[in-house]
Parts: structure tokens; sequence; C-alpha cells
């Protein structure tokens, strides 16, 4: 057991755990990409294949990470390189490596992420101040939106504003999170999480009786719900549900690991693991397929609302939300503070996402490099501000499009499918079912264990053999680009290697920090035994 | 809501997919108030906790 800093800490309260993972999971997912991945994938037939995943890769998955969280942490571990070394009675060597993926990949995602969470602040802001109020057609705010993000394109904006807020943001989260487990993130998830739940109920009622403009809200959740059953043999469809599972709940990427890490044995995983998901569901199915889509309907048409969800998340949460908001009967002020609700709500959202992502790799620093928690924090915050600006400056490069697609989607896929074989097969099913049911407050009906072992598991290779042959292969040669039906910057391919390059970087980095730090405990247990 | 502005399938999509979900997280929190309550009554002086909750 390393002399660590991480068993000192310790959640407070059931239900600020409960929150701070609920927080974790609810994110911009849940009210940006779901609608557009429901009303692009067959509307209602879309949720069959989602709940199946659901019930298949979700909870169970759910279940395993909080069930290998708290068993690293009992064996002195907040992340995953010690965990995967521990389920494998650190017999095997290779196990430890494997667990780069929980530290290095929720750090490119933190880091991302963390400036589209900035976008939200910064659009709080301009709706207070009535920034975009004005502007009242699609393709005008959408002006405002590209300057915004381009640093280059100072149409609307100054290249300054981008960077401030993204600092702003970064500022933010480094006073939660030097605060510790407890004092920082807990209490932001006490607070943050029913503002969220708020103003998601406030804007919900709001969008459901806005009067008729060029169709109803009624027809929006038509659009939305109405089954194409076609679509239900399309592996894509499948692909598509499994995908946002894996993003919505945060599975894959080593935040609930550390998280869960801060439980003790008598701490219950299986009730409060399940409490998560459904509270994520919740805010995903109800709260988040009631908002964008029927608004971005009454204002456009179906016609135009399936070509804004075609055009992709931002174009529907932050432009025509923003046209939306300008239409609003009862005047400016109150289009301002309902855009004000939205976005801010997305903040909250994005933010408490952001602070689990930057966890894995703050536990790894204070663990394993025996830092205090602010010296932790402060170096993986420059690490994000250096790397971010990268993000800032080549936005309009595709930067931001290469690391979302190998980190935040494909690289979700291939950790969950290493950590379901090493627990299920390493570790055993039979002791991690055990495991599972400590201090247990509810008992996981046994088809679970069966589902754990054969059926996740080949779900999931399946579903990484198929993106591998149709997505990941022609991704990496850069078809997509080369084949694209407009013509490409031929910069567009060396910046893309460019940003590749980079997250490699990182990768070989987290590579070579485990290999120190086991080298290190090594040596300490010579001297000690010696 | 008018009849001709959502259809049946979609409606009923709706009601269950929602009401499924509402369902599960107030069935977990319920059972985590339970639990909480049989936890205190355990630790007040000569409380006795419940049967285990499986």
């Amino acid at each position: 057991m390393s002399s660590h800093t991480h068993g000192q800490e310790r959640w407070a309260t059931r239900i600020g755990l409960i929150l701070a993972m609920a927080g974790n999971a609810v994110g911009l997912g849940n009210f940006l990409r779901f609608p557009v991945q429901a009303a692009q994938n067959g509307g209602g037939t879309f949720m069959i294949p989602y709940f199946v995943s659901f019930l298949l890769l979700g909870i169970p998955l759910m279940w395993v990470e909080w069930t290998i969280g708290r068993f690293g942490g009992r064996t002195g571990h907040g992340t995953v390189p010690g965990m995967f070394d521990e389920l494998g009675d650190r017999k095997r060597k290779w196990a430890k490596y494997l667990g780069v993926l929980g530290i290095v990949m929720p750090l490119i995602v933190f880091i991302y992420y963390t400036y589209v969470v900035s976008w939200m602040l910064g659009f709080s802001f301009f709706s207070l101040t009535g920034g975009y109020f004005g502007l009242g057609d699609f393709d005008q705010v959408a002006q405002y939106l590209y300057s915004y993000q381009d640093i280059f394109n100072t149409s609307s904006h100054g290249g300054w504003v981008a960077i401030g807020f993204f600092l702003a943001t970064i500022v933010f989260l480094y006073w939660v999170l030097s605060r510790g487990i407890s004092g920082g993130i807990e209490k932001l998830a006490l607070i943050g999480m029913p503002i969220l739940f708020l103003f998601a109920f406030v804007l919900m009622i709001r969008v459901l009786t806005l009067p008729e403009a060029v169709a109803t809200p009624a027809e929006g959740l038509n659009f939305i719900w109405n089954p194409e059953w076609t679509s239900l043999s399309d592996a894509k469809v499948w692909l598509a549900a499994a995908g946002q599972m894996f993003f919505t709940l945060s599975l894959g990427m080593g935040t609930i690991h550390t998280y869960s890490s801060y439980l003790t044995e008598k701490d219950d995983v299986t009730l409060t693991g399940l409490s998560t998901a459904a509270t994520n569901e919740f805010a995903e199915v109800v709260l988040g397929g009631t908002i964008a889509i029927p608004a971005a309907v009454t204002f456009f048409g179906v016609a135009g609302a399936t070509a804004i969800a075609e055009g992709g998340s931002y174009d529907l949460g932050i432009v025509a939300m923003g046209v939306v908001f300008q239409g609003l009967p009862g005047g400016e002020a109150w289009g301002q503070l309902t855009g004000f609700l939205w976005f801010f709500l997305l903040f909250i959202a994005g933010i408490t996402s952001a602070v689990a992502l930057s966890s894995p790799a703050i536990a790894f620093l204070q663990e394993e490099y025996e830092q205090t928690r602010k010296q932790a924090v402060m170096k993986v915050m420059a690490l994000s501000v250096a790397l971010g600006t990268l993000h800032v400056v080549f936005y309009h490069r595709q930067f931001l499009d290469v690391w979302d697609y190998w980190a935040g989607t494909f690289g979700l896929v291939i950790f969950a499918t290493v950590e379901i074989v090493l627990f299920s097969y390493i570790f055993g099913i039979d002791r991690g079912w055990k495991e599972m049911h400590l201090g247990a407050d509810l008992r996981v009906p046994k088809i679970y264990r069966f589902v754990i072992k054969w059926v996740t598991p080949i779900f999931l290779f399946v579903l990484l053999g198929w993106w591998l042959v149709t997505e990941a292969v022609p991704t990496l040669l850069m078809r997509d680009v080369e084949d694209a039906p407009i013509a490409y910057d031929p910069e567009t391919i060396v910046y893309r290697w460019f940003s590749r390059i980079v997250m490699l970087g990182l990768l070989a980095l987290g590579l070579y920090m485990i290999h120190q730090a086991w080298a290190r405990k090594a040596i300490a247990a010579d001297t000690n035994s010696g | 809501m008018e009849g001709s502005s959502i259809t049946p399938f979609a409606w009923g999509f709706m009601v269950v997919s929602m009401g499924s979900v509402t369902a599960l997280t107030a069935y977990c929190y319920y059972r985590i108030l339970i639990v909480s309550r049989r936890a205190r009554a355990a630790e007040r002086p000569g409380g006795r906790a419940g049967a285990p909750d499986s």
C-alpha cells in the first residue's frame, strides 16, 4: 500500500456523493448531445437501443467502475493504474500500464471540455448583457458564435474574449478543486445540482407552454419521439445509442473510479451507483429531451430544426437557442433572463463534469508523486492552460474535434473493454461479485452476474470491432477529410496530425510517469526490507 | 395538446420512456431514504437495525 494522502479524504455525506457522481455524469451531453442524437437516429426508435444499452452496458459498467474504485481506494489507490495493478494481484506488470487510459484520457477530455464549458459562461454573460440580442436570424447568431470560437475572426468579438472566459473557468476550477473532496467538489455538487435541476424544470415548463410560432412545442416532442421503424435495423443507430450511453454516464473515463475510491468498504456502491445512473437518465430523457429540440421546432419548424440538428449540438444549443430567446413573448428582458438560465444551466452541468475529469490526474500526482493537493491542482491546471491554449488558437483547424473523437468517443469504449475483461476474467467474477456486495444496500439481480461476465464484454467487443472497421480506421487514414464533399484545406491534415501527436505525447508522458512511480515504490520497498 | 401535433406512437414512447426513468429514480431515492432511516434508528441509544435490506 502506498503512503498516500488519498486515504485521508472522504465524502462527508451520502447525498453529497450521489450529487457529485450525478454532477460527473450530467453534463453538456444530457442537454445538447442527447436530443440531437435522438433526432438524427430515428426519434422514438432510438430509445429502444438506448435503453438496451442502458441495461446491458450502462448499469453493469457503472457497478463495475464503482466496485473497482472502492476496491482500489481500500488498497491505497485513487487512480486506475494502481487499481488495475491490484485487480491483477500485482503479478501482472502490464496491468498498471493499461491504467494510463484512466488518467490521460480524462485529462485530454478535461482540457478541451473546459474550453467548451467556458463558452457557456461566455454566453451566460452575453445573454444577461444582451450581446447577441438584435441579431434576429440564425446566420447572424451563427456568425456571432463563430467569431467567439475563432479568435482570428474579430467580426463580433476580440480574440481576448474567448481566452478571458477560458481563463476565468480555469481559475474557478482551481478554486473548487484545491478545496478538496468534501470542501470543494462535494459543496459544488450540493449547491450546483439543485440549481441545475431547478433551471431545467423552469426552462422545460417555459418551452412546453410556448405559443405556436412556426410550429407548436408538441410538434417538437413529436419530432424527437415519433418512431421510424426502419432505423431499428440500422447498425449506426445502435452505435449511436451505445456511444451516447458512454458519454452521458461518463463511463470508461476513470472519473467514477477516482470518486468511489474515497469510499470505505462499509459504504454501499450498488444502490448509490444505480441512483446516480437513474438521476442522469432523468436529467437526460425527461429534461434534456424537452428543452432544445421542442424550442427549435417551435421557432424553425420541423424542416428547419432537422437542418439545425444535422449541424450538430452547438448549432442547436447555442445558435438556435440564441434566436429562440430573442423571439420569446414578454420582451427582451425576459428573453435575456431565459437565455441566462439556459447557458448557466449548461455551465453548471459542464463544470461539475469538468471537476470530475480533472480528478484522476490530481489524485495520481498526490499519491504517486507525493504532491499536496494544491500543488497537484496547480500542475494540472497549468498543463490545461498550456494545452487548452492550443484549442483556443487552433479551434478552426479541428484541433478539438480530433481530441474529442479519439479520447472522448473511441477511447471510452477501449477503456471500458479493458476494465470489464480485467474485472470479470483476471480479478474473477466470483471475487468481483463479492466485492460489489460489500456493504450493499441493494442486492443486484443475479442475472447481472451473467451479464457482466458475458453479455457486456461481447457487446463491447462487437461495438469496438464495428467502430474500428466503419469509423476509426477511415478516420485514422484521413479518408473522412479526403472524401469530404467540399474541397478541404491541405493544412487541415497537418493540423490534425499535430493534434494527434500532442495527444500521443500526453499518453507517452503518462506511461513514463507510471513507470517511474512504480520504480520508486520498488526502491522504497527494497530500502524498507533491507 | 392537439391530437394532430403528436402521434399516438410518439406520445406512447415518450410517456413510457420518461415514466420508466422517473420510476427508477424515485425507487432509488425511496430505497436510500429507507436505508438512511434504518441507519439513524440503529444509531440511537437502544436502537436496533432492521433486517438486512436485500
